[in-house]
């Protein structure tokens, strides 16, 4: 059981890229941490640091209060699940869950005891005397686990570890890893840049832009309240809503649209409003705006409205909403919202303008 | 394109038939020579089996007879030429496969200079650089030796530029997944490395024993003793008979035995030896 802090972790390459700037994390006893972003984020790179693969431009990494930094990767007491498996091809399944047993000198009998115990667990019994070849996908991404399960290692990485398979494959692992994770609590580290993983299998959630931390959290307050445009607009899909807006006296003006309410707290000037596709509803007394329907994307659960605003400055805008809504291109419909769910943030600096506490309810929207 | 059209594929057969007679013919002539008596030869070649049989083999290699001006028994050159190329084909893969681990998976500096200088040399053939090899092993009092004959051929540029393109194509998960188990980079080589260029091994091993088994300059110019001579060298000597008759049925027959080595080493690894040239196993 163990901890893992990173303070100060940067990655620079000789080419002066900088690839992971000054970056501090806690990550508790038997947390799953997930690390969500675009690609050229960082996570990897974040990820294959803590593992030892990639060195430590400057910063100080530490495994239950030892600092690792200088350690090789098979002295950190870490083990690591590829994207693309990385089974050794030439040994049977029951060798490649051995080979970091024997090269710990683990004893023969123990090996035999872990390897089966693990093997139950995934269900690779039958498979043991099997090349990587000869299995499918999933059956190799079980045996990549059970590769780092057989090591009880002080931390799990993982690296991508679904992505090479079937939608449908992919969700069954997503369980799967959850399950094994809660079952044998070790404390884990999972990069991904799909949002869906991200969100369902994460205690706390780490979104990176462009080498940075964006946000740390649980996945849910990332979704309710999201730290910066980036975030917002990374995490949920499709993606929220923004629209440039103003901070006047009475309210927030988007476009020729004014919502009223007390804007005593903040700065006037510009501003940027999000709202998510879900938080919009359909209305055909007292609209907020007026869009016109574009395309429909139909997902069966739900319908995908891609709309923009009528009037100048007009906005493109997605909307979603209950999959048997019937609606012809070009329609013209209404849109409302709650207070609760409109998300400022500053027009420079892209972050959260924290209004929950100190903002009254809209009073009214008008046409100004 | 494959063309389906009967004449044709008639017109096929008969290329393929022309060319496998054509190689095959000289193949033929020398191994009916070998069993007729040496008068035979002064008036035609013999395109028949003669009555001698297996007589002219079981002298050879039995009684250890010498003849025409070879002093040294066939038995004898045989070990040699067997000993040479073992010797360069084990050294070579070895050298080759080491040092492509070195250029592939290790940064240090002048490690694109240590390649570059590995590949110019692919450029210069034996013959080219065969004067200064000879000074310096002269120099390294290595003349009539076995150190001699091998050594100075077992650098090669070709396998380690094989193996350095093989290794290439290793996945870098493999290396890291291996660190990660906890195998330094001499275990990685040990249990990962060499099992995967398993068939890349077998394809450079038959290309490399057919050619120290070939090697005919080279032992020409630096053993005088005949002591070292090699059955290749030996084919050569018989020839050279300033009075008396050429044994050629004695000659046909050393021709068959010293093609014997080769054609069961590419036999025995046949299967692997293609894999290796066609597909990797990943």
């Amino acid at each position: 059981m163990s901890t893992v802090t990173l303070s100060n972790i940067a990655k620079a390459y000789p080419n002066g890229y900088q690839a992971v700037h000054k970056l501090n994390l806690d990550i508790q006893d038997g947390e799953m941490v997930v690390l969500v972003g675009p690609s050229g984020c960082g996570k990897s790179t974040l990820l294959r640091m803590i593992a030892g693969l990639e060195e430590i431009t400057s910063g100080e990494l530490t495994i239950d209060g030892s600092i690792v930094n200088h350690l090789e990767p098979g002295e950190r007491d870490i083990a690591m699940v590829f994207q693309n498996y990385a089974l050794y091809p030439h040994m049977t399944i029951y060798n490649n869950m051995a080979y970091g047993l024997r090269n710990r000198k683990t004893p023969k009998a123990e090996i035999h005891r872990l390897v089966t115990e693990a093997a139950e667990m995934l269900e690779l019994s039958e498979l043991l005397e099997r090349k990587p070849k000869e299995l499918s996908g999933g059956q190799k991404q079980r045996v990549a686990m059970g590769r780092a399960i057989v090591r009880e290692p002080k931390v799990f990485l993982f690296d991508e570890p679904l992505s090479n398979l079937d939608a449908k494959l992919r969700v069954q692992m997503r369980l799967q890893i959850k399950k094994l994770q809660r079952r044998l609590g070790t404390t884990s580290i999972y990069v991904t840049h799909d949002q869906v993983e991200a969100m369902t299998l994460a205690d706390k959630l780490v979104v990176l832009n462009k080498g940075n931390v964006e946000q740390v959290g649980r996945p849910i307050e990332i979704y309710d309240r999201p730290a910066s445009v980036f975030v917002a607009t990374f995490i949920g899909s499709p993606s929220m809503n923004i629209f440039d807006a103003n901070i006047i006296s009475q309210g927030v003006k988007l476009g020729n649209l004014l919502y009223k309410f007390n804007t005593q707290y903040l700065k006037i000037g510009g501003v940027k409003l999000g709202i998510r596709p879900e938080h919009l509803q359909v209305t055909k007394t007292n609209p907020w705006f007026e869009v016109e329907v574009e395309l429909i994307e139909a997902l069966g659960a739900d319908l995908l409205v891609y709309c923009r605003t009528t009037g100048e400055h007009s906005q493109n805008l997605v909307v979603r909403v209950d999959g048997h809504s019937q609606f012809k291109l070009g329609d013209v419909i209404g849109l409302t919202t709650k207070l609760e769910h409109l998300h400022l943030f500053d027009a420079t600096t892209s972050k959260r303008i924290h209004i929950e506490n100190n903002v009254q309810p809209i009073t009214e929207a008008i046409y100004a | 394109m494959v063309e389906r059209r009967p004449l044709f594929r008639i017109f096929c057969h008969v290329i393929l038939v022309l060319g496998i007679v054509s190689i095959a013919l000289p193949v033929w002539v020398a191994v009916v020579a070998t069993t007729h008596e040496n008068s035979a030869f002064s008036t035609s070649t013999p395109l028949w089996f003669g009555d001698l049989g297996f007589s002219v083999f079981r002298d050879l290699l039995s009684n250890e007879s010498t003849f025409n001006n070879s002093s040294l028994p066939i038995t004898d050159m045989l070990f040699n030429s067997m000993i040479m190329a073992l010797a360069i084909t084990v050294g070579k893969l070895s050298i080759s496969i080491m040092s492509a681990y070195a250029v592939v998976f290790f940064r240090f500096p002048g490690r694109m200079l240590a390649f570059w200088m590995i590949f110019f040399t692919l450029m210069l053939p034996v013959e080219v650089r065969i004067i200064p090899t000879f000074e310096i092993v002269t120099n390294l009092n290595m003349l009539n030796s076995f150190s001699g004959l091998t050594i100075p051929l077992i650098a090669s540029a070709t396998a380690t530029f094989l193996f350095r393109q093989f290794f290439l194509t290793v996945p870098r998960e493999l290396v890291e997944a291996a660190r990660i188990d906890g195998a330094g980079p001499i275990r990685f080589f040990f249990d990962i490395l060499l099992p995967l260029s398993r068939t890349n091994i077998a394809a450079l091993f038959v290309i490399t024993f057919i050619y120290g088994w070939n090697q005919y300059l080279w032992p020409l110019l630096i053993t005088t003793d005949a002591q070292y001579y090699t059955i290749v060298m030996g084919i050569k000597q018989m020839l050279g008979v300033t009075d008396g008759i050429i044994e050629w049925n004695k000659i046909m027959a050393t021709t068959i035995i010293a093609m014997l080595p080769p054609v069961i080493v590419v036999i025995a690894m046949q299967k692997a030896f293609v894999k290796g040239l066609v597909d990797s196993e990943k």
